[in-house]
């Protein structure tokens, strides 16, 4: 698999464990063990769960696995992928942080959402028929 | 496929249809419809149909792609541990069916109560799928070579 997807996936699988981790101490919290607090940081949970693991390790495996071109670069420009990665990290992380300060939760779902548009700009052109 | 694929995607498939019954039954009400004593308060337990579909069948779905498809560890071992696979199967989705059995019934606020253990269960158990799952793949995210 390409470099960047290894990244992506790898990444995507340590937002996946701290997910993971979160939701079972606000399971934890809702049977009465721990601060009930932490029933209030279900965002943090959505930021890690869905940017952080799934749009990510979709991003990962998409750019391994879709059409490449037959002329060089055969996965396209490879730098908006790279840039989407950057923008979709920072934007997971910013949005962990939503609970306590509101104004970085709006920059992480920004950064995500830049993310995800540079991957479809990157995406459209692979999705193409055998001879395309 | 491997057989740890096919029951992870069928798994996932199933889920996605419980899901799915769930979420039909949850919307009996605004029929003025009861769903009954038994599937009203399931219905009703939103993040526990949230995490049918979302952690009993997208995920459960990559995850048996992602254990079909990805690289191989080695040609003497191509998918490593194949017990870590049925961990977080078992893991999974018996923690789902706890939390969907228990979370309607708990509460942080009353002492604690049997839904309380089965909840509490349902949390280990999910996180142990889940971390399996990561310990089962991450040797097979590599580039070639």
């Amino acid at each position: 698999m390409p470099r960047a997807s290894k990244w992506a996936i790898r990444l995507s699988l340590i937002h996946f464990a701290a997910g993971i981790l979160m939701g079972a101490t606000m399971l934890f919290a809702k049977a009465g063990v721990g601060s009930v607090g932490l029933l209030n940081h279900r965002l943090t949970h959505v930021h890690m769960m869905l940017f952080g693991w799934l749009v990510q390790f979709v991003i990962g495996v998409a750019f391994w696995i879709l059409p490449k071109f037959s002329e060089a670069p055969r996965r396209g420009n490879t730098t908006l992928v790279w840039a989407s990665l950057l923008a979709l990290n920072f934007g997971a992380l910013l949005g962990t942080v939503e609970p306590w300060v509101p104004t970085l939760g709006a920059a992480g779902w920004s950064l995500e959402i830049l993310a995800c548009v540079l991957f479809s700009v990157h995406l459209w052109p692979r999705i193409k028929g055998f001879d395309g | 496929m491997p057989y740890e694929s096919r029951l992870f995607i069928k798994t996932g498939i199933v889920l996605f249809a419980a899901a799915l019954l769930l979420g039909g039954l949850s919307n009996l009400p605004l029929l003025g419809v009861d769903p009954g004593p038994f599937f009203g308060p399931i219905a009703s337990a939103g993040p526990a149909h949230l995490h049918v579909f979302m952690y009993g069948w997208v995920t459960q779905v990559i995850i048996g792609v992602a254990l079909w498809l990805f690289p191989i560890v080695d040609r003497d071992n191509p998918r490593g541990p194949t017990w870590l696979a049925y961990l977080a199967w078992v893991g999974i989705n018996l923690g789902l069916v706890a939390r969907l059995v228990a979370e309607p019934q708990a509460t942080a606020y009353a002492p604690a109560s049997i839904w309380d253990w089965m909840l509490l269960a349902s949390a280990v158990l999910q996180t142990v799928g889940g971390l399996a799952f990561v310990a089962a793949i991450w040797p097979r995210v590599k580039t070639r070579g």
